[in-house]
């Protein structure tokens, strides 16, 4: 991961890894969030609903008990004949304020907490009041309306629409005598009393209320939200409200006369006159902020997970990805043919350690062929290749190559071969040529001449002087067309020829040459072998006699059945061997050189020793050609 | 005294003229017939029967060698004379095995010709001084003599010979190099004063060496 080209393609995968391993969290951990969100919700709702609707319940009954209460109280004073005797005071006595029984009746209004008590006459004429002010007639005729039906029992009259003065309840208490309605009295309910009930608020939290809404759709308690706004004025067009209007009681969650959604429980207060309904509602946002405490722990709880998917993913796409890395450079540095080092190292026992395995056997395959093929390009067709397998196409081709190349070289060799032994019998076929017509030709056409002089009339000194002269010329031509090709080798072979080389080489310097040949067998040597071995030896006496300062030579043939085997040591100076590889030899090097070439044309091999002070040893062995194994 | 007969063998046309001539002075001797190559000079010496053959070595068809083989089949008393430009050892060598009576160079005077002819002829042998001296030469070659003693080496090497090991099996079995085996094979052959293995082995064998 040196190189940024890496680490992008470790992030590559370290992405990869991430995302569905934070998305596997993720869905994990929202669904375990839906889940328990949606029941928890169903059960915050229900256990809501149901507190609401107890609070409902209560509060109805509380109200209705209330109601009911001064109902009952006012039937009492009723039966006891109180309003008909306080209407017979005040009736009579009109004037006055000091009758006991008007007295009672501010004491009973206090006593059952009603907010004011006024009688009236049937002709809707106030007789008496514990409130100073007046009523407006719209407001008795509105009463008519309301109790026109029956005019002899106790009604609940809500005259609070269009009042100004807040949620007005009355109660009507007819005043009768022997069945005949002789006088009303209107007590006007302490609505206070009722809101108080309602404003209670038990187990509410900060947005929870029950308040009574009326068929006409508006309120008629005060609003926990505005209370500054008079009831009446506030509309509460709900699907609570409707189905309350509907007689459906019941509980959910609605939108309130806000707007805002909100838990309702709702009932109808039951009562003959008044068609009222209480509901208890609280909003939903409040009744929701536990789910919302437990969403924004499941949000904590998100974050963390995903930082723990985070730090594990990158331990494993880092134990993932930084041996494919390795090994991918390993491949990319193969791919240009290049063999990489060090070797990459995974040691594992899952596949990516068996991908490195396999890489691994792929760099040492290619490594060996590396090898192979510059053994190949060297030359060395000896080299081998262990083939991968059966199907191994690269290595059966280049095995196939080599072999091919094997045949090839061996057939380029030995034609090269063919050519230069052809050359040099060419060689040595005009060198016999010419010989034969120095020798014969003019050497002897010198001496018919040099006969001829005896014939020509002359001075006899002058004759002998020409002869002399002839003769040396003839012997001129001898030593030419010995060293050319001496006569012996054609007509007596090898050993002659050789002999005849020692003998002229003892003659022109002081070396002391023990010549032998040994003929271990009988047989004919072919004319090319005799020339070559004639020719390296007097390649090597050449030598021996130009540069060497020996005095002794040993030249030994060993002419054996399956083999020539021959030997020319000297005690001369000698040389440093190793240098005749060098380039632009001369002299002793190619001479040397000669011999080698001469050799290996006959399949046969030259080996030269020296080294300096220790003379040189030249060694020649020459198969006979029926013992000639092709290579 | 009949003029002694012979034949003039060379396939040379001028120099049979130049021996012609130097012969045509003499009246000792008369040319019978003159032959150009060895082919002719067999027929001829069968029909004309010379008493002293004059010939070169060096001929077309049959050297003269060959020619002498072949004509001392039907004539083992013709004399033969060697008038040729060869003188290396083994020509003279061979010449002289094959029966020759004389061996002359070509650049010879009238009267060493004569005189070699005439020599042969009585049944004597006449060699040039310059042949002479390469005679002397050839028969100044050490040979013959004590016979050395061989080193332990050496009887190691002979008798790993003896029984019938290569070159390189004794190289390999001694640990020394081929060089070294065939050179102690040498030194015995010219301690031993033989010339190959065979003969080696036989007269080790003679002075109870192995």
């Amino acid at each position: 991961m040196a190189t940024p080209g890496n680490s992008e393609k470790g992030f590559k995968i370290f992405g990869k890894l991430f995302i569905s391993h934070s998305s596997v969290g993720l869905i994990a951990i929202i669904a375990a969030s839906v889940i328990f969100y949606s029941i928890l919700r169903v059960a915050l709702i229900n256990r809501a609903l149901d507190q609401l609707s107890s609070i409902n319940v209560l509060k109805k009954h509380l109200i209705e008990d209330y109601l009911y209460r001064s109902r009952l109280n006012l039937e009492a004073l009723q039966v006891e004949e109180k309003f008909l005797r306080t209407y017979y005071d005040v009736a009579n006595y009109r004037n006055s304020n000091d009758h006991r029984d008007v007295k009672d009746i501010y004491s009973l209004c206090k006593l059952y907490d009603f907010a004011n008590l006024h009688i009236f006459d049937t002709n809707h004429r106030q007789l008496f009041s514990t409130d100073e002010e007046m009523y407006p007639d719209s407001l008795l005729h509105k009463l008519d309306d309301a109790i026109h039906t029956d005019r002899k029992r106790i009604h609940v009259i809500d005259a609070s629409l269009n009042s100004q003065a807040g949620t007005l309840l009355f109660y009507y208490v007819p005043i009768m005598v022997q069945d005949s309605l002789i006088g009303t009295v209107l007590v006007q309910e302490n609505f206070d009393k009722i809101q108080k009930i309602l404003l209670e608020n038990t187990a509410m939290g900060t947005t929870g209320e029950s308040y009574i809404a009326a068929s006409d759709f508006l309120l008629r308690s005060k609003s926990r939200f505005f209370p500054d706004r008079i009831p009446g004025s506030i509309i509460a067009q709900t699907e609570a409200v409707n189905n309350l209007i509907k007689g459906k009681e019941g509980r959910g969650i609605v939108k309130d006369y806000r707007g805002v959604s909100v838990l309702s429980a709702y009932r109808s207060i039951a009562n003959d006159d008044l068609n009222w309904f209480i509901l208890s509602e609280m909003d939903e946002a409040e009744a929701m902020r536990p789910i919302v405490a437990l969403r924004n722990y499941f949000m904590l709880i998100t974050v963390v997970i995903m930082l723990l998917v985070l730090m594990v993913t990158y331990f494993i796409s880092n134990a993932i990805v930084s041996p494919i890395v390795e090994l991918q450079s390993a491949i990319q540095t193969l791919s240009q043919g290049i063999i990489p080092s060090p070797k990459p190292k995974v040691h594992r026992a899952d596949e990516i350690g068996e991908m490195g395995a396999a890489i691994g056997q792929l760099i040492e395959g290619f490594e060996r062929t590396t090898i192979f093929a510059s053994e190949i390009g060297r030359g060395n067709f000896e080299a081998n290749y262990m083939i991968l397998s059966k199907d191994d196409s690269l290595g059966h081709a280049l095995v196939k190559m080599r072999d091919e190349l094997k045949t090839f070289h061996a057939h380029e060799l030995k034609s090269a071969r063919s050519r230069a032994a052809a050359l040099l019998e060419g060689q040595e076929t005009e060198r016999t040529r010419i010989v034969k017509e120095l020798h014969d030709g003019v050497g002897q056409l010198l001496t018919a001449i040099s006969m001829q002089v005896d014939a020509v009339e002359g001075p006899v000194d002058k004759k002998a002087d020409l002869k002399k002269y002839i003769n040396e010329a003839v012997v001129e031509i001898k030593r030419i067309s010995y060293n050319v090709m001496p006569q012996a080798i054609v007509d007596f072979g090898l050993e002659a020829a050789l002999n005849g080389l020692c003998e002229s080489v003892r003659r022109y310097s002081s070396i002391v040459i023990d010549f032998r040949y040994v003929r271990e067998t009988e047989h004919t040597l072919d004319f090319d072998v005799t020339i070559a071995v004639y020719r390296i030896m007097q390649e090597g006496l050449n030598n021996i006699v130009k540069h060497a300062n020996a005095t002794h030579v040993n030249l030994h043939i060993l002419d054996k059945a399956d083999e020539l085997y021959c030997i020319l040591e000297d005690d001369g100076k000698g040389f440093d061997a190793s240098s005749l590889n060098g380039v632009g030899i001369t002299g002793v090097g190619s001479g040397l050189r000669n011999i080698r070439e001469r050799a290996q044309l006959m399949n046969g091999t030259a080996e030269i020793t020296s080294s300096p002070g220790h003379g040189t040893v030249i060694e020649i062995h020459i198969p006979m050609p029926e013992y000639v194994t092709d290579h | 005294m009949n003029p002694i007969r012979i034949i003039l063998a060379d396939d040379h046309a001028l120099i049979r003229e130049g021996f012609k001539a130097m012969l045509g002075q003499s009246n000792r001797i008369i040319i019978v017939a003159e032959a150009q190559n060895g082919a002719e000079l067999i027929e001829l010496a069968r029909s004309t029967q010379p008493q002293v053959i004059l010939t070169d070595l060096s001929m077309p068809q049959a050297t003269g060698f060959e020619a002498i083989e072949e004509i001392r089949k039907f004539d083992r008393d013709v004399k033969f004379v060697i008038l040729t430009m060869h003188e290396e050892r083994e020509y003279i060598l061979r010449a002289i095995k094959a029966g020759a009576s004389g061996y002359l160079l070509k650049n010879t005077e009238r009267i060493e010709l004569e005189h070699a002819i005439i020599t042969a002829h009585d049944g004597g042998k006449y060699f040039s001084p310059s042949i002479n001296n390469i005679l002397a030469e050839a028969a100044m070659r050490p040979d013959g003599g004590e016979v050395g003693e061989l080193t332990a080496r050496e009887k190691e090497v002979l008798e790993l010979v003896a029984n019938g090991h290569s070159t390189k099996q004794i190289a390999d079995k001694l640990k020394i190099s081929i060089r070294t085996v065939e050179s102690h094979r040498i030194n015995m052959l010219k301690k031993m004063k033989v010339n190959n293995s065979a003969e080696l082995i036989r007269k080790a064998l003679e002075l109870k060496l192995l």
